[in-house]
């Protein structure tokens, strides 16, 4: 049973200008948000706007955006910034939750995502002025990535989602 | 704050409890009606369970799964990660022979090794508590990644 991430319509400039770009909601795994809730917190989902880059290996947002979050860590790994330098940067477990078109209905779909946290680019613009990060190879292992310039759209495809257990 | 454990219906007192109530209860506030549920509640189902507050494989903190509310606090959950994560660079030497390649949930040592980091975490979840500071990595040498192949360009170039 096919499942598709279609983006919203625009114009093929539009899609020049701002790239393959994911709307959804982060959050952290649902044992996280089990725990937060025995605390009696709650911290709401984060919109966030992901795009997609065939040129990363593995999916990051900002670290504030993911500590701020709550998500649970993980491991760390050395990464290549934008400083030329490798840095250490923690790798967290985290939720995306996606509006995915089925067969017959849309259905809002939690898919587990680990992200790394790298040092914000722009600490002082907020989250939802710029892109929040970026969907890698990682993500892209479980979908088929359709980029049609010419008619301005492009489609994430799964045959089977690996939703939230 | 010490608190008791109730233990198949009989309360006991347990002194290395450290439970913190939801804030919410704390101020007097009902969970209840803000969709949070009602406030947790410990209770074990066994006293293996409860023998296992003393001799677990965790220096004898709490070691039951599934209550994360219990000192669970993400400020040094991190510092833990990462004492945890310098073990395991420790170990992977080890480690690599004979399970390179595969993912692992470490702590301490190698508890579980996994095909796909998704049942690593499947089993961390169901074994371990949130704030033990467990690992979940893929048992091979760590190599710096670059961010975007856009970086890599600018490197060769």
């Amino acid at each position: 049973m096919t499942h598709a991430y279609r983006c919203p319509l625009g114009s093929g400039a539009e899609l020049v200008r701002n790239g393959p770009v994911v709307l959804g909601k982060l959050r952290p795994s649902r044992e996280v948000r089990e725990a937060m809730q025995m605390r009696g917190e709650f911290v709401p989902p984060q919109q966030v706007k992901l795009l997609i880059d065939t040129g990363a290996s593995f999916s990051m947002v900002s670290r504030s955006l993911a500590t701020g979050l709550g998500l649970q860590p993980l491991r760390r790994h050395a990464v290549v910034g934008v400083s030329q330098k490798a840095e250490m940067c923690w790798v967290y477990e985290a939720t995306l939750d996606l509006w995915l078109e089925g067969p017959s209905s849309r259905v809002e779909v939690a898919l587990p995502l680990s992200v790394t946290g790298v040092a914000d680019a722009h600490a002082d613009v907020p989250h939802d002025a710029v892109v929040s990060g970026l969907l890698g190879r990682d993500f892209l292992a479980s979908f088929v990535l359709l980029y049609d310039g010419p008619r301005a759209r492009f489609e994430l495809r799964t045959e089977r989602v690996r939703a939230e257990d | 704050m010490v608190r008791d454990v109730s233990i198949l219906g009989v309360s006991v007192p347990h002194p290395r409890l450290q439970l913190t109530p939801p804030d919410a209860v704390r101020a007097g506030r009902s969970c209840e009606g803000r969709g949070l549920g009602t406030p947790p509640r410990l209770e074990l189902l066994s006293f293996a369970a409860a023998a296992d507050l003393e001799s677990g494989p965790f220096g004898g903190s709490l070691a039951f799964p599934g209550d994360p509310a219990v000192r669970w606090d993400m400020a040094t959950l991190e510092d833990e990660v990462a004492a945890q994560y310098d073990r395991f660079l420790r170990a992977l030497p080890q480690l690599r022979t004979g399970h390179d390649g595969e993912w692992v949930v470490f702590l301490d040592t190698a508890r579980f090794f996994a095909a796909d980091e998704r049942a690593a975490l499947r089993w961390a979840h169901a074994n371990l508590r949130l704030d033990a500071g467990y690992v979940v990595a893929r048992v091979e040498e760590p190599e710096p990644v670059f961010l975007s192949a856009a970086l890599a360009y600018r490197l060769a170039t």
